[in-house]
């Protein structure tokens, strides 16, 4: 139980980190019209990243088939989106990436930042919506598939979570420069934008009765909240003197926090279907054999990930550039 | 149409979009580390600009195909829901192994694309041999699933009733060796095959450029030699389906009575009401050698199935004709080349041989097309084999039209967009050519 607590946590911890600075590269540059920074800081061959979202469906298929794929099921229309996000922004900013063409075209700047936004979007509505005790199993087409996950709580997660990936995208693209005033600034704006959003969740999940908004006082969530807390305010220090490492670094550390925190807050419940708690126990084993190939494929991935970053962010050598 | 025939066409349409980009981002690694070590061999630097020329191409396909092929893994819940509630605790072990061998084609690719001035030459090498490898096994693995819908494995009732699944016998399903080497040899075939074909059109247009005749002859001889096995692998899996599925060979072979000795049918137009058979020509004792390697044994027909859970015969039949009528007419331009190659060079820049080059540029894929038509309709009604019925597994969920116009418009939009992508690299790597001064120039470097 507590294996499958982790792994959920370490793939969406993962997807948040690796894949949502993606999706918020995207929100910067729609906010700021900056697409060199983006593209310097961005590569197509890390659409990979979907694989932790993949990992997180392998392991919920494995241990609760039945209900994982009903509730994918009842939530066609906004994973059907995301995953439309998902292709618009990865094809697109290849496409742009690699388009010879003096001058792009437009659309592919446009479906980029389109998709980078609507993609975590769509994906904290239906995170939200397994959680919220919205989903039900009979009624009419309206009542099963579009009022569970259209809510106004599943609209605070998802924008919560876009506001999350951005300030983690605006920390990681401002690591190159920590002295650049304006981005410092929208770094500022970013981080108490994703602050206000987290009270604002935490307040309509309370008032609205929201099945785990009860158990955020718990200690474990607690805890939680208390170090991400602490992390905001690294994140503040790095950020106001222009250390890069300790920004970054606590950054990611809030990230976490509050990933863990919501985990925590929701465990041992997995979700809520007709207003019944699913809860983890029901859950079975992880097989055995799909431990092993998590395991092993872990000690290949971080390695060669991290030989990756090596090469990437080593300094470029003079006269060289990414899109020769 | 009905709300099935919706998911199946959105399922069909989605698979049939990602397994060509998958067939590119599995093989053009491999044609990528050849001319990267025949730089290193040589030292010639065309080999260099073909290798760069041809991680573009990568590096788009790669994207298309890792963005379509997460679609393809939501997909198989979001339209079959039952499949994989019923079932993910069986397949999810081969997505896994997939995930990982794809998540480290991606990061060699990264530094191959990326590592050209970063890393030393034998760690870029290394890193375009790394991505040939991950991007097979990911296919390999992949393809385990289909074999596990097609032969069951690892699946067992409880006493209480409960379905029992073991991932690791489901991952080693019988189906899968058979089908995975297919489908290995055919992205081989089919990729390589149609980058000789586009290297051949423009050598049609500029026939003394080097950089389409160096291109031309490194993809030609990987085309040849996976063409000429591609036929013997296509014999080890006619014996495994006509063991294991025998209805999707008699569907194929529009085989309606049990026979022995069972002809091959060449051609023809089956009736499935009347059981018949228009045209065509029947090859005597030719399908019980190939079902069983002997001229005597009895091929089972579609007599041996309720008429209701025949899968589509017409379509099997076409869909069959076409994928061994492609991979025999490539087998025979794979032996030309080969000679070619070896002994008259010189014919590789003939236009007669350019011009069959050129018509075999989509074959392939074609027939790789055909070949899933095959695995996929001829497994019908059955979503997996035996166990769950299509009509079982599909989604509740109304006004599936909308999924597939959306899917079918989205991809539409993104082959577009990569065939004119690939146009303008083509040109910008001509143009190149036509700036380097004389052949040979790079030698030595």
């Amino acid at each position: 139980m507590t294996f499958l607590w982790l792994v959920l946590f370490v793939a969406l911890g993962l997807y948040v980190l690796l894949g949502g600075a993606d999706f918020g590269a995207g929100l910067y540059e729609l906010l700021t019209g900056n697409r060199g920074r983006v593209d310097k800081a961005l590569s197509p061959v890390w659409e990979a990243n979907h694989v932790w979202l993949i990992l997180i469906l392998v392991l919920l298929s494995n241990v609760l088939p039945g209900p994982t794929a009903q509730i994918i099921a009842w939530l066609h229309i906004p994973l059907g989106l995301a995953l439309l996000g998902i292709v618009a922004r990865g094809t697109a900013f290849t496409f742009r990436h690699y388009d010879p063409a003096a001058r792009p075209a437009r659309a592919y700047t446009v479906a980029f930042r389109a998709g980078s936004v609507l993609t975590p979007l769509f994906l904290g509505m239906s995170f939200a919506a397994t959680g919220a005790g919205t989903l039900r199993s009979t009624g009419t087409f309206a009542e099963v598939y579009v009022w569970p996950w259209l809510t106004g709580h599943g609209l605070l997660v998802g924008v919560f979570w876009l506001l999350l990936c951005f300030h983690f995208a605006v920390v990681l693209l401002l690591s190159e420069d920590p002295h650049d005033a304006a981005a410092r600034r929208l770094g500022f704006w970013a981080h108490a934008a994703v602050v206000l959003a987290g009270a604002a969740l935490f307040a309509q999940a309370a008032l609205s009765g929201v099945p785990w908004a009860g158990r955020v006082l718990a200690p474990g969530p607690l805890l939680c909240v208390g170090a991400a807390t602490a992390c905001a305010a690294g994140v503040g220090t790095g950020a106001r003197t222009g250390r890069r490492v300790l920004t970054m670094v606590a950054a990611g550390g809030e990230a976490l926090f509050i990933i863990g925190g919501q985990l925590l807050a929701r465990w041992p419940v997995l979700c809520v279907v007709d207003g019944r708690e699913v809860l983890a126990e029901t859950a079975g084993p992880v097989a055995p054999a799909l431990i092993w190939a998590l395991g092993v494929g872990l000690a290949l991935v971080v390695p060669a990930l991290g030989a990756l970053f090596w090469v990437f962010k080593a300094p470029r050598p003079e006269g060289t550039s990414i899109s020769s | 149409m009905d709300n099935l025939l919706f998911a199946r066409w959105t399922m069909a349409v989605s698979l049939g979009f990602h397994i060509v980009f998958a067939c590119m981002g599995m093989v053009m690694p491999v044609l990528m580390a050849l001319a990267e070590w025949r730089h290193r061999r040589t030292g010639d630097d065309i080999y260099r600009r073909i290798s760069d020329s041809w991680a573009k191409g990568v590096a788009i396909f790669f994207a298309v195909g890792a963005v379509s092929g997460t679609v393809l893994s939501f997909e198989l819940s979001l339209l079959f829901p039952a499949f994989m509630g019923t079932f993910g605790g069986a397949v999810g072990l081969a997505f896994a192994w997939e995930g990982t061998a794809f998540f480290l084609e991606a990061i060699f690719l990264g530094m191959f694309l990326y590592g050209r001035r970063r890393l030393s030459p034998d760690a870029h090498l290394f890193a375009a041999v790394m991505v040939a490898v991950s991007g097979m096994l990911s296919g390999v693995m992949v393809v385990s699933v289909n074999g596990f819908m097609n032969a069951p494995a690892g699946v067992s009732r409880a006493a209480d009733g409960t379905m029992v699944l073991d991932p690791v016998a489901a991952l080693l399903n019988p189906a899968w060796p058979a089908e995975a080497l297919h489908m290995a040899l055919a992205a081989v075939v089919a990729t390589s095959f149609a980058v000789a074909g586009i290297h051949a059109a423009r050598l049609w247009r500029r026939p003394h450029d080097r950089f389409h005749q160096t291109a031309l002859r490194l993809a030609l001889p990987v085309a040849a030699v996976a063409a000429l096995l591609q036929p013997l692998s296509g014999d080890f899996s006619a014996k495994d389906i006509a063991r294991r599925q025998p209805e999707k060979l008699a569907a194929a072979e529009a085989l309606f009575e049990t026979q022995r000795p069972a002809p091959l049918l060449v051609g023809g137009w089956p009736d499935p009401d009347n059981r018949t058979v228009s045209l065509g020509v029947h090859v005597p004792y030719a399908l019980s050698v190939l079902a069983f390697a002997d001229p005597d044994a009895e091929v089972a027909g579609l007599d041996q199935v309720p008429r209701a859970d025949w899968p589509p015969v017409r379509v099997l039949h076409v869909a069959f004709q076409l994928m061994v009528a492609i991979g025999f007419a490539l087998a025979g331009l794979a032996l030309f080349s080969l000679v070619a190659w070896w002994f008259k060079p010189h014919w590789l820049g003939d236009r007669r041989v350019l011009a069959v080059l050129i018509a075999a540029t989509p074959l392939g894929y074609l027939a790789v097309e055909a070949g899933w038509v095959v695995t996929e309709v001829g497994r019908q009604p059955w979503l997996v084999r035996g166990l769950l019925r299509t009509t079982d597994a599909v989604t509740a969920m109304p006004h599936l039209w909308v999924p597939f116009v959306g899917t079918v418009a989205t991809y539409a939009l993104l082959g577009v967009i990569s065939a004119r992508l690939l146009v303008a690299h083509i040109r910008k790597a001509e143009a190149l050519t036509d700036q380097t001064p004389s052949p040979g120039a790079g030698e030595g470097t």
